[in-house]
């Protein structure tokens, strides 16, 4: 089963799934926007390596409320910089533009409702897309990976919340192609908000 | 209703991609990348100059070779017009021609070069290059036949480990056994590098631990333990490859008596095509620095000059 139809399917359980629990209990879902910022290391060990690739993203995420305490959703993150540092001459670097697309499912976990702050935990399931600009060419790799994050959040409204900081780890599947090393993690923090919309508990 | 249209946002979005046909998406694309032009950029004391060499012709061809061992295939052809390197340029042809030539290389079903040619602009080979791989196509020899001086031809063997790591290289060379020798892989004071012929040379370290690095990031020390000439060398990716004469060294390394500066000749060699071809070629350019460059004179400390090749490519 390709990634797009997997994805298909578990958006359309997730849907289905979603509007049969909510004629019974609650038809709510909500929508977040961060900032998120991407570090993946790399051993920059021989010219050529990687040393690390940063990007800075626009996240775009949605879920559906099954209940106050899991939301099961999608995300899609789209770097609007990044550079890659690539080991060569010694202790020296060369500093190379890198796009970063990150797209997947997740599901979140979050503590009830509270007056001020909601703390959260969420497994996701990402496809990773890397992108290096070079003079003449662009390399271009992908990757699945999996990855958890923490998080906290604050209320600002009955349906505004302020995500404060979230905090995760991704490991991917394969190797960036072009990267020289084993390492095959990225780290991750965002900063944003989430707003509920339907119907509150 | 709602949902349906939060279904379409997201299949859209997950059908979403940054990555264009045009791109390499492996190492296999990166490989078979192949080359138009390069732009060859010379700053020298005397002023900078830029010039072109283009790919005339690129071609696909299916030749079976056999020798006693090895058997393969020649799978693709390349020319090149190459601009003059005149008398004055930093970088020269060893045959000492200095007006337009022509470059031949052809190239093994897996992208490894098999042998290389150089012609001056009457068509005459001046030079020639053979590439020579083991039945496991692992590069075993390498020779240099230099037509103008046929006499003078090195046969290099490479050596491996058990591991398949290269451990030295013998040269020979039958009618003038001072081109002859062995190189002794191993540096000093942290650093990379290998003996030839009483020479050290050393892709040198930086930092603690490490012994005086005069500037540049190779350098090739006598037995004094002093530099008889420094560069720096880099190349990326494919993108370029920097060849620096490093003749501006720190004279404080050099005690009371002050650092010569040598003011370096680079010689044109096919690794500075190939060298992506091939598994160790970073290191096979460092190694054969013993032929391409060629520290030629001693004088006060100076301006660095540089040659640069920056590869254009045709996706």
């Amino acid at each position: 089963m390709t990634f797009r139809s997997f994805i298909s399917v578990v958006m359309l359980s997730c849907f289905f799934g979603g509007a049969t629990y909510a004629q019974l209990k609650l038809p709510t879902f909500d929508v977040e926007l961060k900032i998120q910022q991407n570090l993946t290391p790399g051993d920059g060990q021989n010219d050529g390596d990687i040393e690390f690739v940063e990007t800075t993203n626009f996240y775009g995420g949605a879920h559906v409320q099954i209940n106050q305490h899991i939301a099961l959703g999608g995300f899609y993150s789209r770097s609007f910089r990044g550079e890659g540092r690539i080991h060569y001459d010694q202790d020296n670097s060369i500093d190379k533009e890198v796009l970063q697309l990150q797209k997947g499912i997740d599901v979140r976990f979050s503590t009830s409702r509270a007056k001020k702050w909601r703390k959260y935990v969420s497994i996701n399931y990402t496809q990773v897309e890397m992108v290096q600009v070079n003079e003449g060419y662009r390399l271009a790799d992908k990757s699945n990976a999996v990855g958890f994050n923490l998080g906290i959040m604050c209320k600002l409204s009955n349906n505004l919340y302020l995500n404060v900081i979230e905090l995760g780890v991704k490991l991917m599947s394969d190797y960036i192609f072009w990267f020289g090393s084993e390492n095959n993690g990225i780290i991750d923090a965002k900063m944003g908000v989430t707003y509920n919309i339907g119907k509150r508990k | 209703m709602v949902r349906l249209l939060y279904f379409i946002f997201f299949a859209f979005i997950f059908s979403c991609t940054i990555i264009e046909d045009s791109d390499i998406t492996s190492q296999e694309e990166l490989d078979n990348l192949r080359f138009v032009s390069i732009e060859i950029k010379q700053d020298t004391n005397t002023g900078s100059s830029t010039a072109v060499a283009k790919v005339t012709t690129d071609s696909v061809v299916d030749i079976l070779l056999t020798t006693p061992s090895f058997t393969g295939t020649l799978t693709r052809t390349l020319w090149m017009d190459w601009p003059a390197l005149g008398s004055s340029s930093k970088l020269k042809l060893k045959s000492g021609v200095t007006t337009t030539f022509k470059s031949y290389a052809s190239f093994l079903e897996s992208g490894k070069p098999w042998t290389f040619y150089l012609f001056d602009n009457d068509s005459t080979v001046s030079d020639q290059v053979r590439f020579r791989y083991d039945v496991n196509e692992r590069l075993n020899r390498i020779i240099s036949i230099p037509y103008l001086d046929y006499l003078d031809t090195l046969r290099d063997e490479l050596i491996y480990d058990a591991s398949g790591n290269l451990t030295s290289i013998e040269r020979k060379c039958n009618s003038n056994p001072s081109k002859a020798g062995t190189f002794t892989f191993g540096g000093q004071n942290n650093n990379v590098g290998f003996t030839f012929q009483g020479m050290r040379y050393e892709n040198a370290c930086q930092g603690d631990g490490c012994g005086s690095n005069w500037g540049g990031n190779y350098h090739v020390l006598g037995a004094d333990n002093f530099p008889t000439g420094v560069m720096n060398l880099t190349t990326f990716q494919r993108e370029y490859l920097s060849m620096q004469d490093f003749n501006s060294i720190n004279q404080s390394n050099c005690g009371s008596t002050g650092c010569d500066a040598w003011i370096d000749t680079f010689y044109f060699h096919p690794l500075m095509l190939l060298k992506d071809q091939l598994e160790i070629g970073d290191d096979l350019l460092f190694i054969y620095m013993v032929d391409w460059w060629q520290p030629v004179s001693a004088q006060e400390s100076t301006n660095n000059e540089k040659v640069t090749f920056s590869f254009d490519y045709d996706l």
